[in-house]
């Protein structure tokens, strides 16, 4: 459920990623004007938790597949909390790295 | 004797197909996101930091980086697989809602096209950065 859930918003973002990307067609002069606003740090801010719904949809995605190979279906409860804090762990690594772009 | 048990051999259904690639594109993924979000993103920290670009990701530093074939290969890789990944997940969901036969034809047919005309349309923009 929650793998279909954080699918569909990522796949919202993905074309809005596309439509920001897409202003090269307007001039460098114009993607520029707006991929500087959304770098603003509230927009970093906001990556940062884009990047732990990557993580959580790409190891949960690993753990289903591993589910269906008939891998850990005994341990299924504790290799989601595993998946949780995997992610946990990475958002953070990388909203550690944000900070220069938050704080500027 | 027991006789052999004889059954019809059935082809795989493109929904097996759709369902495998599905993966297939998954695992992918993870390591083209993963190499596109450090390239376009962490790795250019240390630039704008150094007070070398205003931003990390600037028009001209994203063009710079697409004179090269393997970040062409990487964005058009992930464009296609992204798209493909993405839009088939999305049928998967609308599907299980059991829609009848003809508006099944009809979400496949119009995510189709949404796929193909995002792909066309950022094809086109990438090459804008890339000449």
């Amino acid at each position: 459920m929650l793998q279909r859930v954080s699918g569909l918003l990522l796949a919202g973002y993905l074309f809005f990623h596309l439509g920001v990307i897409n202003l090269s067609l307007a001039g460098a002069e114009t993607f520029d004007t707006v991929t500087k606003w959304v770098q603003h740090p509230v927009f970093t801010v906001l990556d940062n938790l884009l990047i732990a719904l990557v993580l959580y949809h790409a190891i949960n995605g690993v753990r289903v597949m591993l589910l269906e190979t008939g891998f850990g279906l005994r341990r299924q409860a504790s290799m989601f909390w595993i998946s949780i804090a995997a992610t946990a762990g990475i958002a953070a690594y990388m909203l550690y790295l944000n900070i220069p772009l938050i704080f500027r | 004797m027991a006789e052999l048990s004889y059954r019809k051999y059935e082809a795989p259904s493109g929904e097996f197909w759709l369902w495998f690639l599905q993966r297939v594109t998954g695992l992918l993924l993870i390591a083209l996101v993963l190499l596109h979000g450090w390239f376009n993103h962490f790795a250019q920290i240390d630039a704008f930091e150094a007070g070398l670009q205003d931003e990390p990701v600037v028009f001209s530093v994203v063009a710079d980086r697409l004179t090269r074939v393997g970040f062409i290969a990487l964005d058009l890789a992930l464009l296609t697989l992204v798209l493909f990944h993405g839009l088939n997940g999305v049928r998967t969901v609308l599907l299980e809602w059991r829609p009848a036969a003809r508006r099944r034809r009809a979400v496949t047919r119009s995510l189709i096209g949404i796929g193909v005309a995002a792909w066309v349309v950022t094809f086109i923009a990438l090459v804008v950065l890339i000449l």
